[in-house]
């Protein structure tokens, strides 16, 4: 179980340092050495980001945020604007493990560890982001991540930074239901978009975690609920929807049948909610 | 004509004294077993069974031998004792051998030493093992059938019961009864340093062991039984322990036995510290408890019978299982003065992990039954479950369900009436029924309990329960104060220290509890069923008088003054009128140089108590303390999930020794037993344990903590507890499953009949209420 530990200074180095057999890329390390330990991985040498200062940034205009690959989620939190612009994310963000892990993990290892419980990747999911790959290719989220801890990043490549084009909503929810208050792995996870017109909705979008091999945004709710208003029959019918389009399986932290019906019942928030439009 | 007592003025009892061990601890000096490095120092691993049941054909070492590095591989054939152990019943392997069966996953067939950890772990996975696969038993249900034997004696190990009065005629006066079935689920102890041994060897004394543990004198009993020695040849001594809940009761026994078996071997240190997966996997938990209860009353609320029927899973090996049966036995008719009353209880085995000790010993199970049905009762009458169960408490001159007649330190109704009045208990309904009028998707509900808890080890274990200790002022004043029972994070060095420092008169920053070593102090029984403030405190207290009745003599003497006249406080000895005045260290070296006596042991026995297993009826337990609780709990109805909002406490401990101990052990008591009834849960999968590490088995953290957890004390002093003292340990923890589940039923308006009450569970029970 030994392996060597290195700590490039630039990309140049990190790319060939990553391109050797056996080596893994390192950001917070909260979810790779987890993986160690459990012997789901033997990697023969660990090549950490942490020290390359070109990945350690974010930028914002006006048409997006850039988030660099070494950015924590501490940092994210910390980061003003990005609570005003994508509050759904930093809701999500916000309940990752403890302050600990936050401290250390990355949003860019959440995207890589592509997870269907993953917080942050629901977010993301949510808002269309795009990852940034270092052969200089832009990629959609839901395209990016394949299956459980499967990505279409190529051998020999690392993520630059998550792009995340800005967009206006008037309600956004995020809500993970898990076995605890925090430090936590969803049972079931939701967020919804939800942009209103004079009478109804305009927009809506709306993704669940852990229902599924990837986050899954579900795309014809999203397009019957344009124009209706959110009212108790709605709810009532989109929750029906919910029910049959989601695809749980059993687990340590709950059955099939409960996520199923979690997701649908979760509907409901909307009117716990209040939410009007 | 009520006793006289002297209005006493204590200077350590009763104040607010911080931990005596808690600088160490905090700046991380203190030293536990993983934290041990000797010279040579070897690793050690555990080559466990991968079958719920299975028959071992062939155990393949040859493999693992030729790793470099490897020090030794051991199987049953290496015991130069004994191989069949058991701290009750030897029915437990040490190392199973060729031709036997294994019973659970995680039974130990080989032991292997190395020069590294990584080593022994490759090592482990070298060692093969070839099983003839064979139908495991993994429920009560299919135990009891006995078709599949576990043991060639059968399922059933052991049966106990309690006849009192006559439940027929009971039923037969009784205006309602009520019958329902209960589940209590396993519970992990959860403690936070994992079980740990270092063993040494030397060729003058022997094997010294060094562990995390609670009951020095049970390793001091096992190891030397596997080893082939005598008991002179092997020293225990406690290392820092970092959390046990019972879980240390009679687990290092078997992990000592299994450390020195490679020093024994190799001649060499040895340091076996479990992994937290194969901690959770192979050691003892809290039992499942299956139980019917049946209960009637009349309609003025007094309960006239209950009948009892409970099953608990032992799993594969009866370790402490029959002990811990004897208080689910007693407690299982909950804190009631009840006429009519019959229990049977039966330990089952199945092929699973052992159960034995934790917080509680086999009662929370059952006091959550008991206090469940009461729930129900008092519903079925539309009573309020304060008053139901105010009706029925126990007070001076009450008979316990074992028909003990109490006559001293009964503060059950006191915690009864404060309860009601720190949560402002009628505000409180209202409140309540105001909140659920406005919120159609959470709903509260407000949960009672009330319950007693026997004190020390009850007639069942009265063989051991006695308690020494070697008390030694030292010439320049300072003390060491030796003793049988641990510290294992509940405070006993501290409330040991403050007795000892009022007995003496000397100051507490002069006195150091050392951990216990066998070699000092004779076998002063385990440090459990909240005995050790009232048993090893009396043995420090009796020493310390003992050598204080010394220095006053002297001072008399010297000083030509009245014993009488002469008070010792908190490092000063003076007279009364001031006259004359010493330090307590200037007193100490003028004894040592008059030659005075200034070492002392304390022994203290446990009051004798009158017991009849065929009947379950006698004295139980030399004492008991009594609690009530109030809690307020929050259901999520879309989502099952339930969050305490505030929570009231109030607990009779006879008197307080130490208030800033007492509200750590309430809060740590309160936490984990709200951990167990909402979320700790063990699963399974074919015997397999698959909640084995802290992100799959979930135990409370600060979110999930009430905002509100107000606590509050009962002193009704108990006449053989030091300065009046009962325990608190377990009572901390005991009404808490029962109040939430209570909660939550009252909340969803359905009854919680499982715990954990997990999120799934509540949602499942509710289901049909919400649309
Ligand atoms: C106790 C605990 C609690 C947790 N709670 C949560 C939770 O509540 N919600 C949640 O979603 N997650 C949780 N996690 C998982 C984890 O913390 C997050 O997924 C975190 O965002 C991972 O980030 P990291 O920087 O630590 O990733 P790392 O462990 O460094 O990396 C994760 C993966 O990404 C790869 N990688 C890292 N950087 C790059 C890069 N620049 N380019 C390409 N590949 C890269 C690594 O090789 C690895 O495969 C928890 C983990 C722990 C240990």
């Amino acid at each position: 179980m030994s392996y060597s530990f290195i700590s490039p200074r630039d990309e140049k180095e990190l790319k060939e340092e990553i391109s050797a057999p056996g080596s893994f890329t390192m950001s917070g390390g909260t979810d790779l050495l987890v993986k160690i330990r459990m012997g789901k991985i033997s990697p023969q040498k660990i090549v950490s980001t942490s020290k390359i200062s070109t990945l350690h940034f974010i930028d914002e205009n006006d048409d997006e945020i850039v988030i660099g690959s070494t950015i924590t989620h501490a940092e994210l939190l910390e980061y003003k604007p990005l609570r005003e612009a994508f509050p759904v994310l930093f809701d999500a963000i916000y309940t990752i493990g403890s302050p600990q892990i936050r401290n250390r993990g990355t949003l860019v290892g959440n995207v890589m560890n592509a997870s269907p419980a993953g917080d942050g990747l629901l977010a993301l999911y949510l808002l269309d982001a795009k990852i940034e790959i270092s052969n200089g290719d832009a990629v959609n989220i839901d395209e990016f991540v394949v299956s459980p801890g499967r990505t279409i990043l190529p051998k020999g490549e690392y993520v630059k930074s998550i792009h995340i084009p800005k967009s206006k909503w008037d309600h956004h929810y995020f809500e993970k239901v898990g076995q605890r208050n925090s430090m936590t792995i969803s049972i079931v996870s939701i967020g919804w978009l939800i942009k209103c017109g004079s009478e109804a909705i305009e927009n809506l979008r709306i993704a669940f975690g852990s229902v599924a091999p990837t986050i899954l945004r579900l795309k014809d709710v999203e397009k019957f609920s344009k124009g209706k208003k959110i009212d108790e029959k709605f709810v009532h019918v989109v929750s029906d929807m919910v029910k049959e389009r989601v695809n749980p399986i059993d687990d340590v932290r709950g059955s099939a049948q409960y996520r199923k019906k979690l997701c649908s019942n979760l509907m409901y928030r909307m009117v716990e909610e209040g939410i009007k439009c | 004509m009520g006793t006289f007592t002297k209005k006493r003025d204590y200077s350590v009892i009763g104040k607010e004294i911080p931990r005596v061990d808690s600088l160490v601890k905090v700046k991380g000096k203190a030293k536990f077993v993983a934290d041990f490095d000797m010279k040579d120092m070897l690793y050690g691993a555990l080559v466990l069974s991968k079958r719920a049941r299975g028959r071992v054909k062939k155990i393949d070492v040859s493999k693992a031998s030729s790793l470099k590095g490897v020090r030794a591989i051991l199987t049953y054939e290496d015991i130069p004792g004994e191989n069949q152990i058991g701290e009750v019943v030897n029915d437990m392997p040490c190392l199973v051998p060729v031709g036997e069966e294994v019973r659970y996953y995680g039974d130990v067939i080989s032991l292997v030493a190395a020069d590294s950890l990584e080593i022994a772990k490759e090592a482990v996975k070298l060692v093969k093992v070839e099983y003839e696969d064979l139908e495991p038993v993994l429920t009560i249900e299919k135990a009891l059938k006995n078709e599949v034997k576990i043991h060639p004696s059968g399922n059933i190990l052991t049966s106990k019961k309690i006849r009192k009065g006559n439940v027929e005629k009971g039923f037969f006066e009784s205006d309602f009864v009520i019958e329902d079935d209960f589940y209590a689920h396993y519970q992990e102890q959860a403690y936070l340093e994992p079980q740990g041994i270092l063993s040494l060897y030397d060729n003058n004394y022997g094997i010294t062991i060094y562990g995390s543990m609670q009951c020095p004198y049970y390793v001091q009993e096992m190891v030397p039984k596997v080893l082939g020695m005598s008991m002179h040849s092997v020293r225990v001594i406690q290392a820092e322990t970092g959390g046990a809940f019972g879980g240390k009761e009679d687990v290092p026994s078997y992990v000592a036995s299994q450390c020195a078996l490679l020093t024994y071997h190799t001649k060499k240190p040895v340091l076996l510290v479990y992994s937290r997966e194969v901690d959770i996997q192979t050691t003892s938990k809290r039992h499942p408890i299956k139980s019917h209860y049946k209960l009637g009353v009349t309609e003025d609320g007094k309960i006239k019978a209950v009948e009892i029927t409970a099953h608990m899973d032992m799993g594969a090996y009866a370790t402490l299982s029959p002990i811990v049966m004897y208080r689910s036995l007693v407690h299982a008719a909950g804190a009631y003065d009840i006429e009519n009353v019959k229990v049977d209880i039966d330990g089952v085995y199945t092929n699973k992990v052992p159960c034995g000790a934790f917080r509680g010993f086999g009662s929370p199970q059952v006091l959550f039954a008991m206090e469940s049905i009461v729930d129900e009762a008092a519903e079925k009458l539309r009573m309020d479950p304060m008053d139901i169960r105010l009706k029925n408490a126990l007070r001076i001159g009450s008979r316990t369900s074992t028909d003990q007649l109490l006559t001293e330190s009964v503060g059950a109704v006191k915690t009864i009436e404060h309860a009601m009045e720190i949560s402002n208990y009628a505000e409180l309904k209202k409140e309540m029924a105001a909140f659920n009028l406005e919120n159609k998707f959470k709903k509260r509900g407000i949960g009672v309990s009330h319950i007693i808890y026997g004190i020390s080890l009850g007639a069942a274990g009265q063989h051991l329960d006695a308690a020494g200790s070697l008390v030694q002022v030292h010439r320049d004043g300072s003390v060491n104060i030796h003793i049988g029972n641990t510290e294992m994070g509940q405070g006993a060095k501290t409330v040991i220290a403050m007795i000892a420092s009022e007995a003496l008169g000397q100051s507490i920053e002069k006195i150091r509890v050392d951990n216990p070593d066998t070699s000092y102090v004779q076998d002063s029984g385990p440090t459990v069923a909240s005995r050790a403030t009232v048993f090893s405190g009396n043995a420090v207290k009796k020493a310390c008088e003992k050598i204080k009745a010394r220095m006053e003599e002297y001072f008399s003497k010297t000083r030509n003054v009245s014993v009488e006249e002469i008070v010792f406080k908190n490092g000063a000895i003076k007279t009364v009128d001031n006259k004359h005045k010493i330090l307590f260290d200037s007193l100490a070296n003028e004894c040592y140089n008059s030659n005075t006596k200034m070492v002392e042991r304390g022994w203290f026995v446990s009051p004798k108590l009158r017991w009849n297993s065929e009947t379950g009826l006698g004295e139980a337990y030399i004492t008991y303390a009594y609690a009530t609780q109030v809690v307020v709990a929050e259901v999520d109805m879309l989502t099952g999930k339930s969050q305490v909002i505030e929570a009231y406490t109030s607990h009779d401990v006879g008197k307080k020794l130490n208030p800033v101990g007492l509200v750590g052990q309430v809060q740590g008591g309160f936490v984990q037993g709200m951990g167990y009834g909402l979320f700790e849960e063990i699963k399974t999968t074919d015997g397999r344990i698959t909640t084995d590490n802290f992100n799959t088995y979930i135990i409370p953290t600060i979110s999930d903590i009430p905002q509100k957890l107000k606590i509050d004390f009962v002193e009704d002093a108990y006449s053989q507890g030091p300065f009046g003292a009962k325990g608190i340990g377990e009572p901390s923890l005991m009404p808490v499953p029962a109040s939430i589940a209570n909660a939550i039923s009252n909340a969803v308006r359905k009854r919680v009949k499982r715990i954990p009450a997990t999120a799934e569970y509540v949602f499942n029970i509710i289901e049909e209420v919400i649309k």
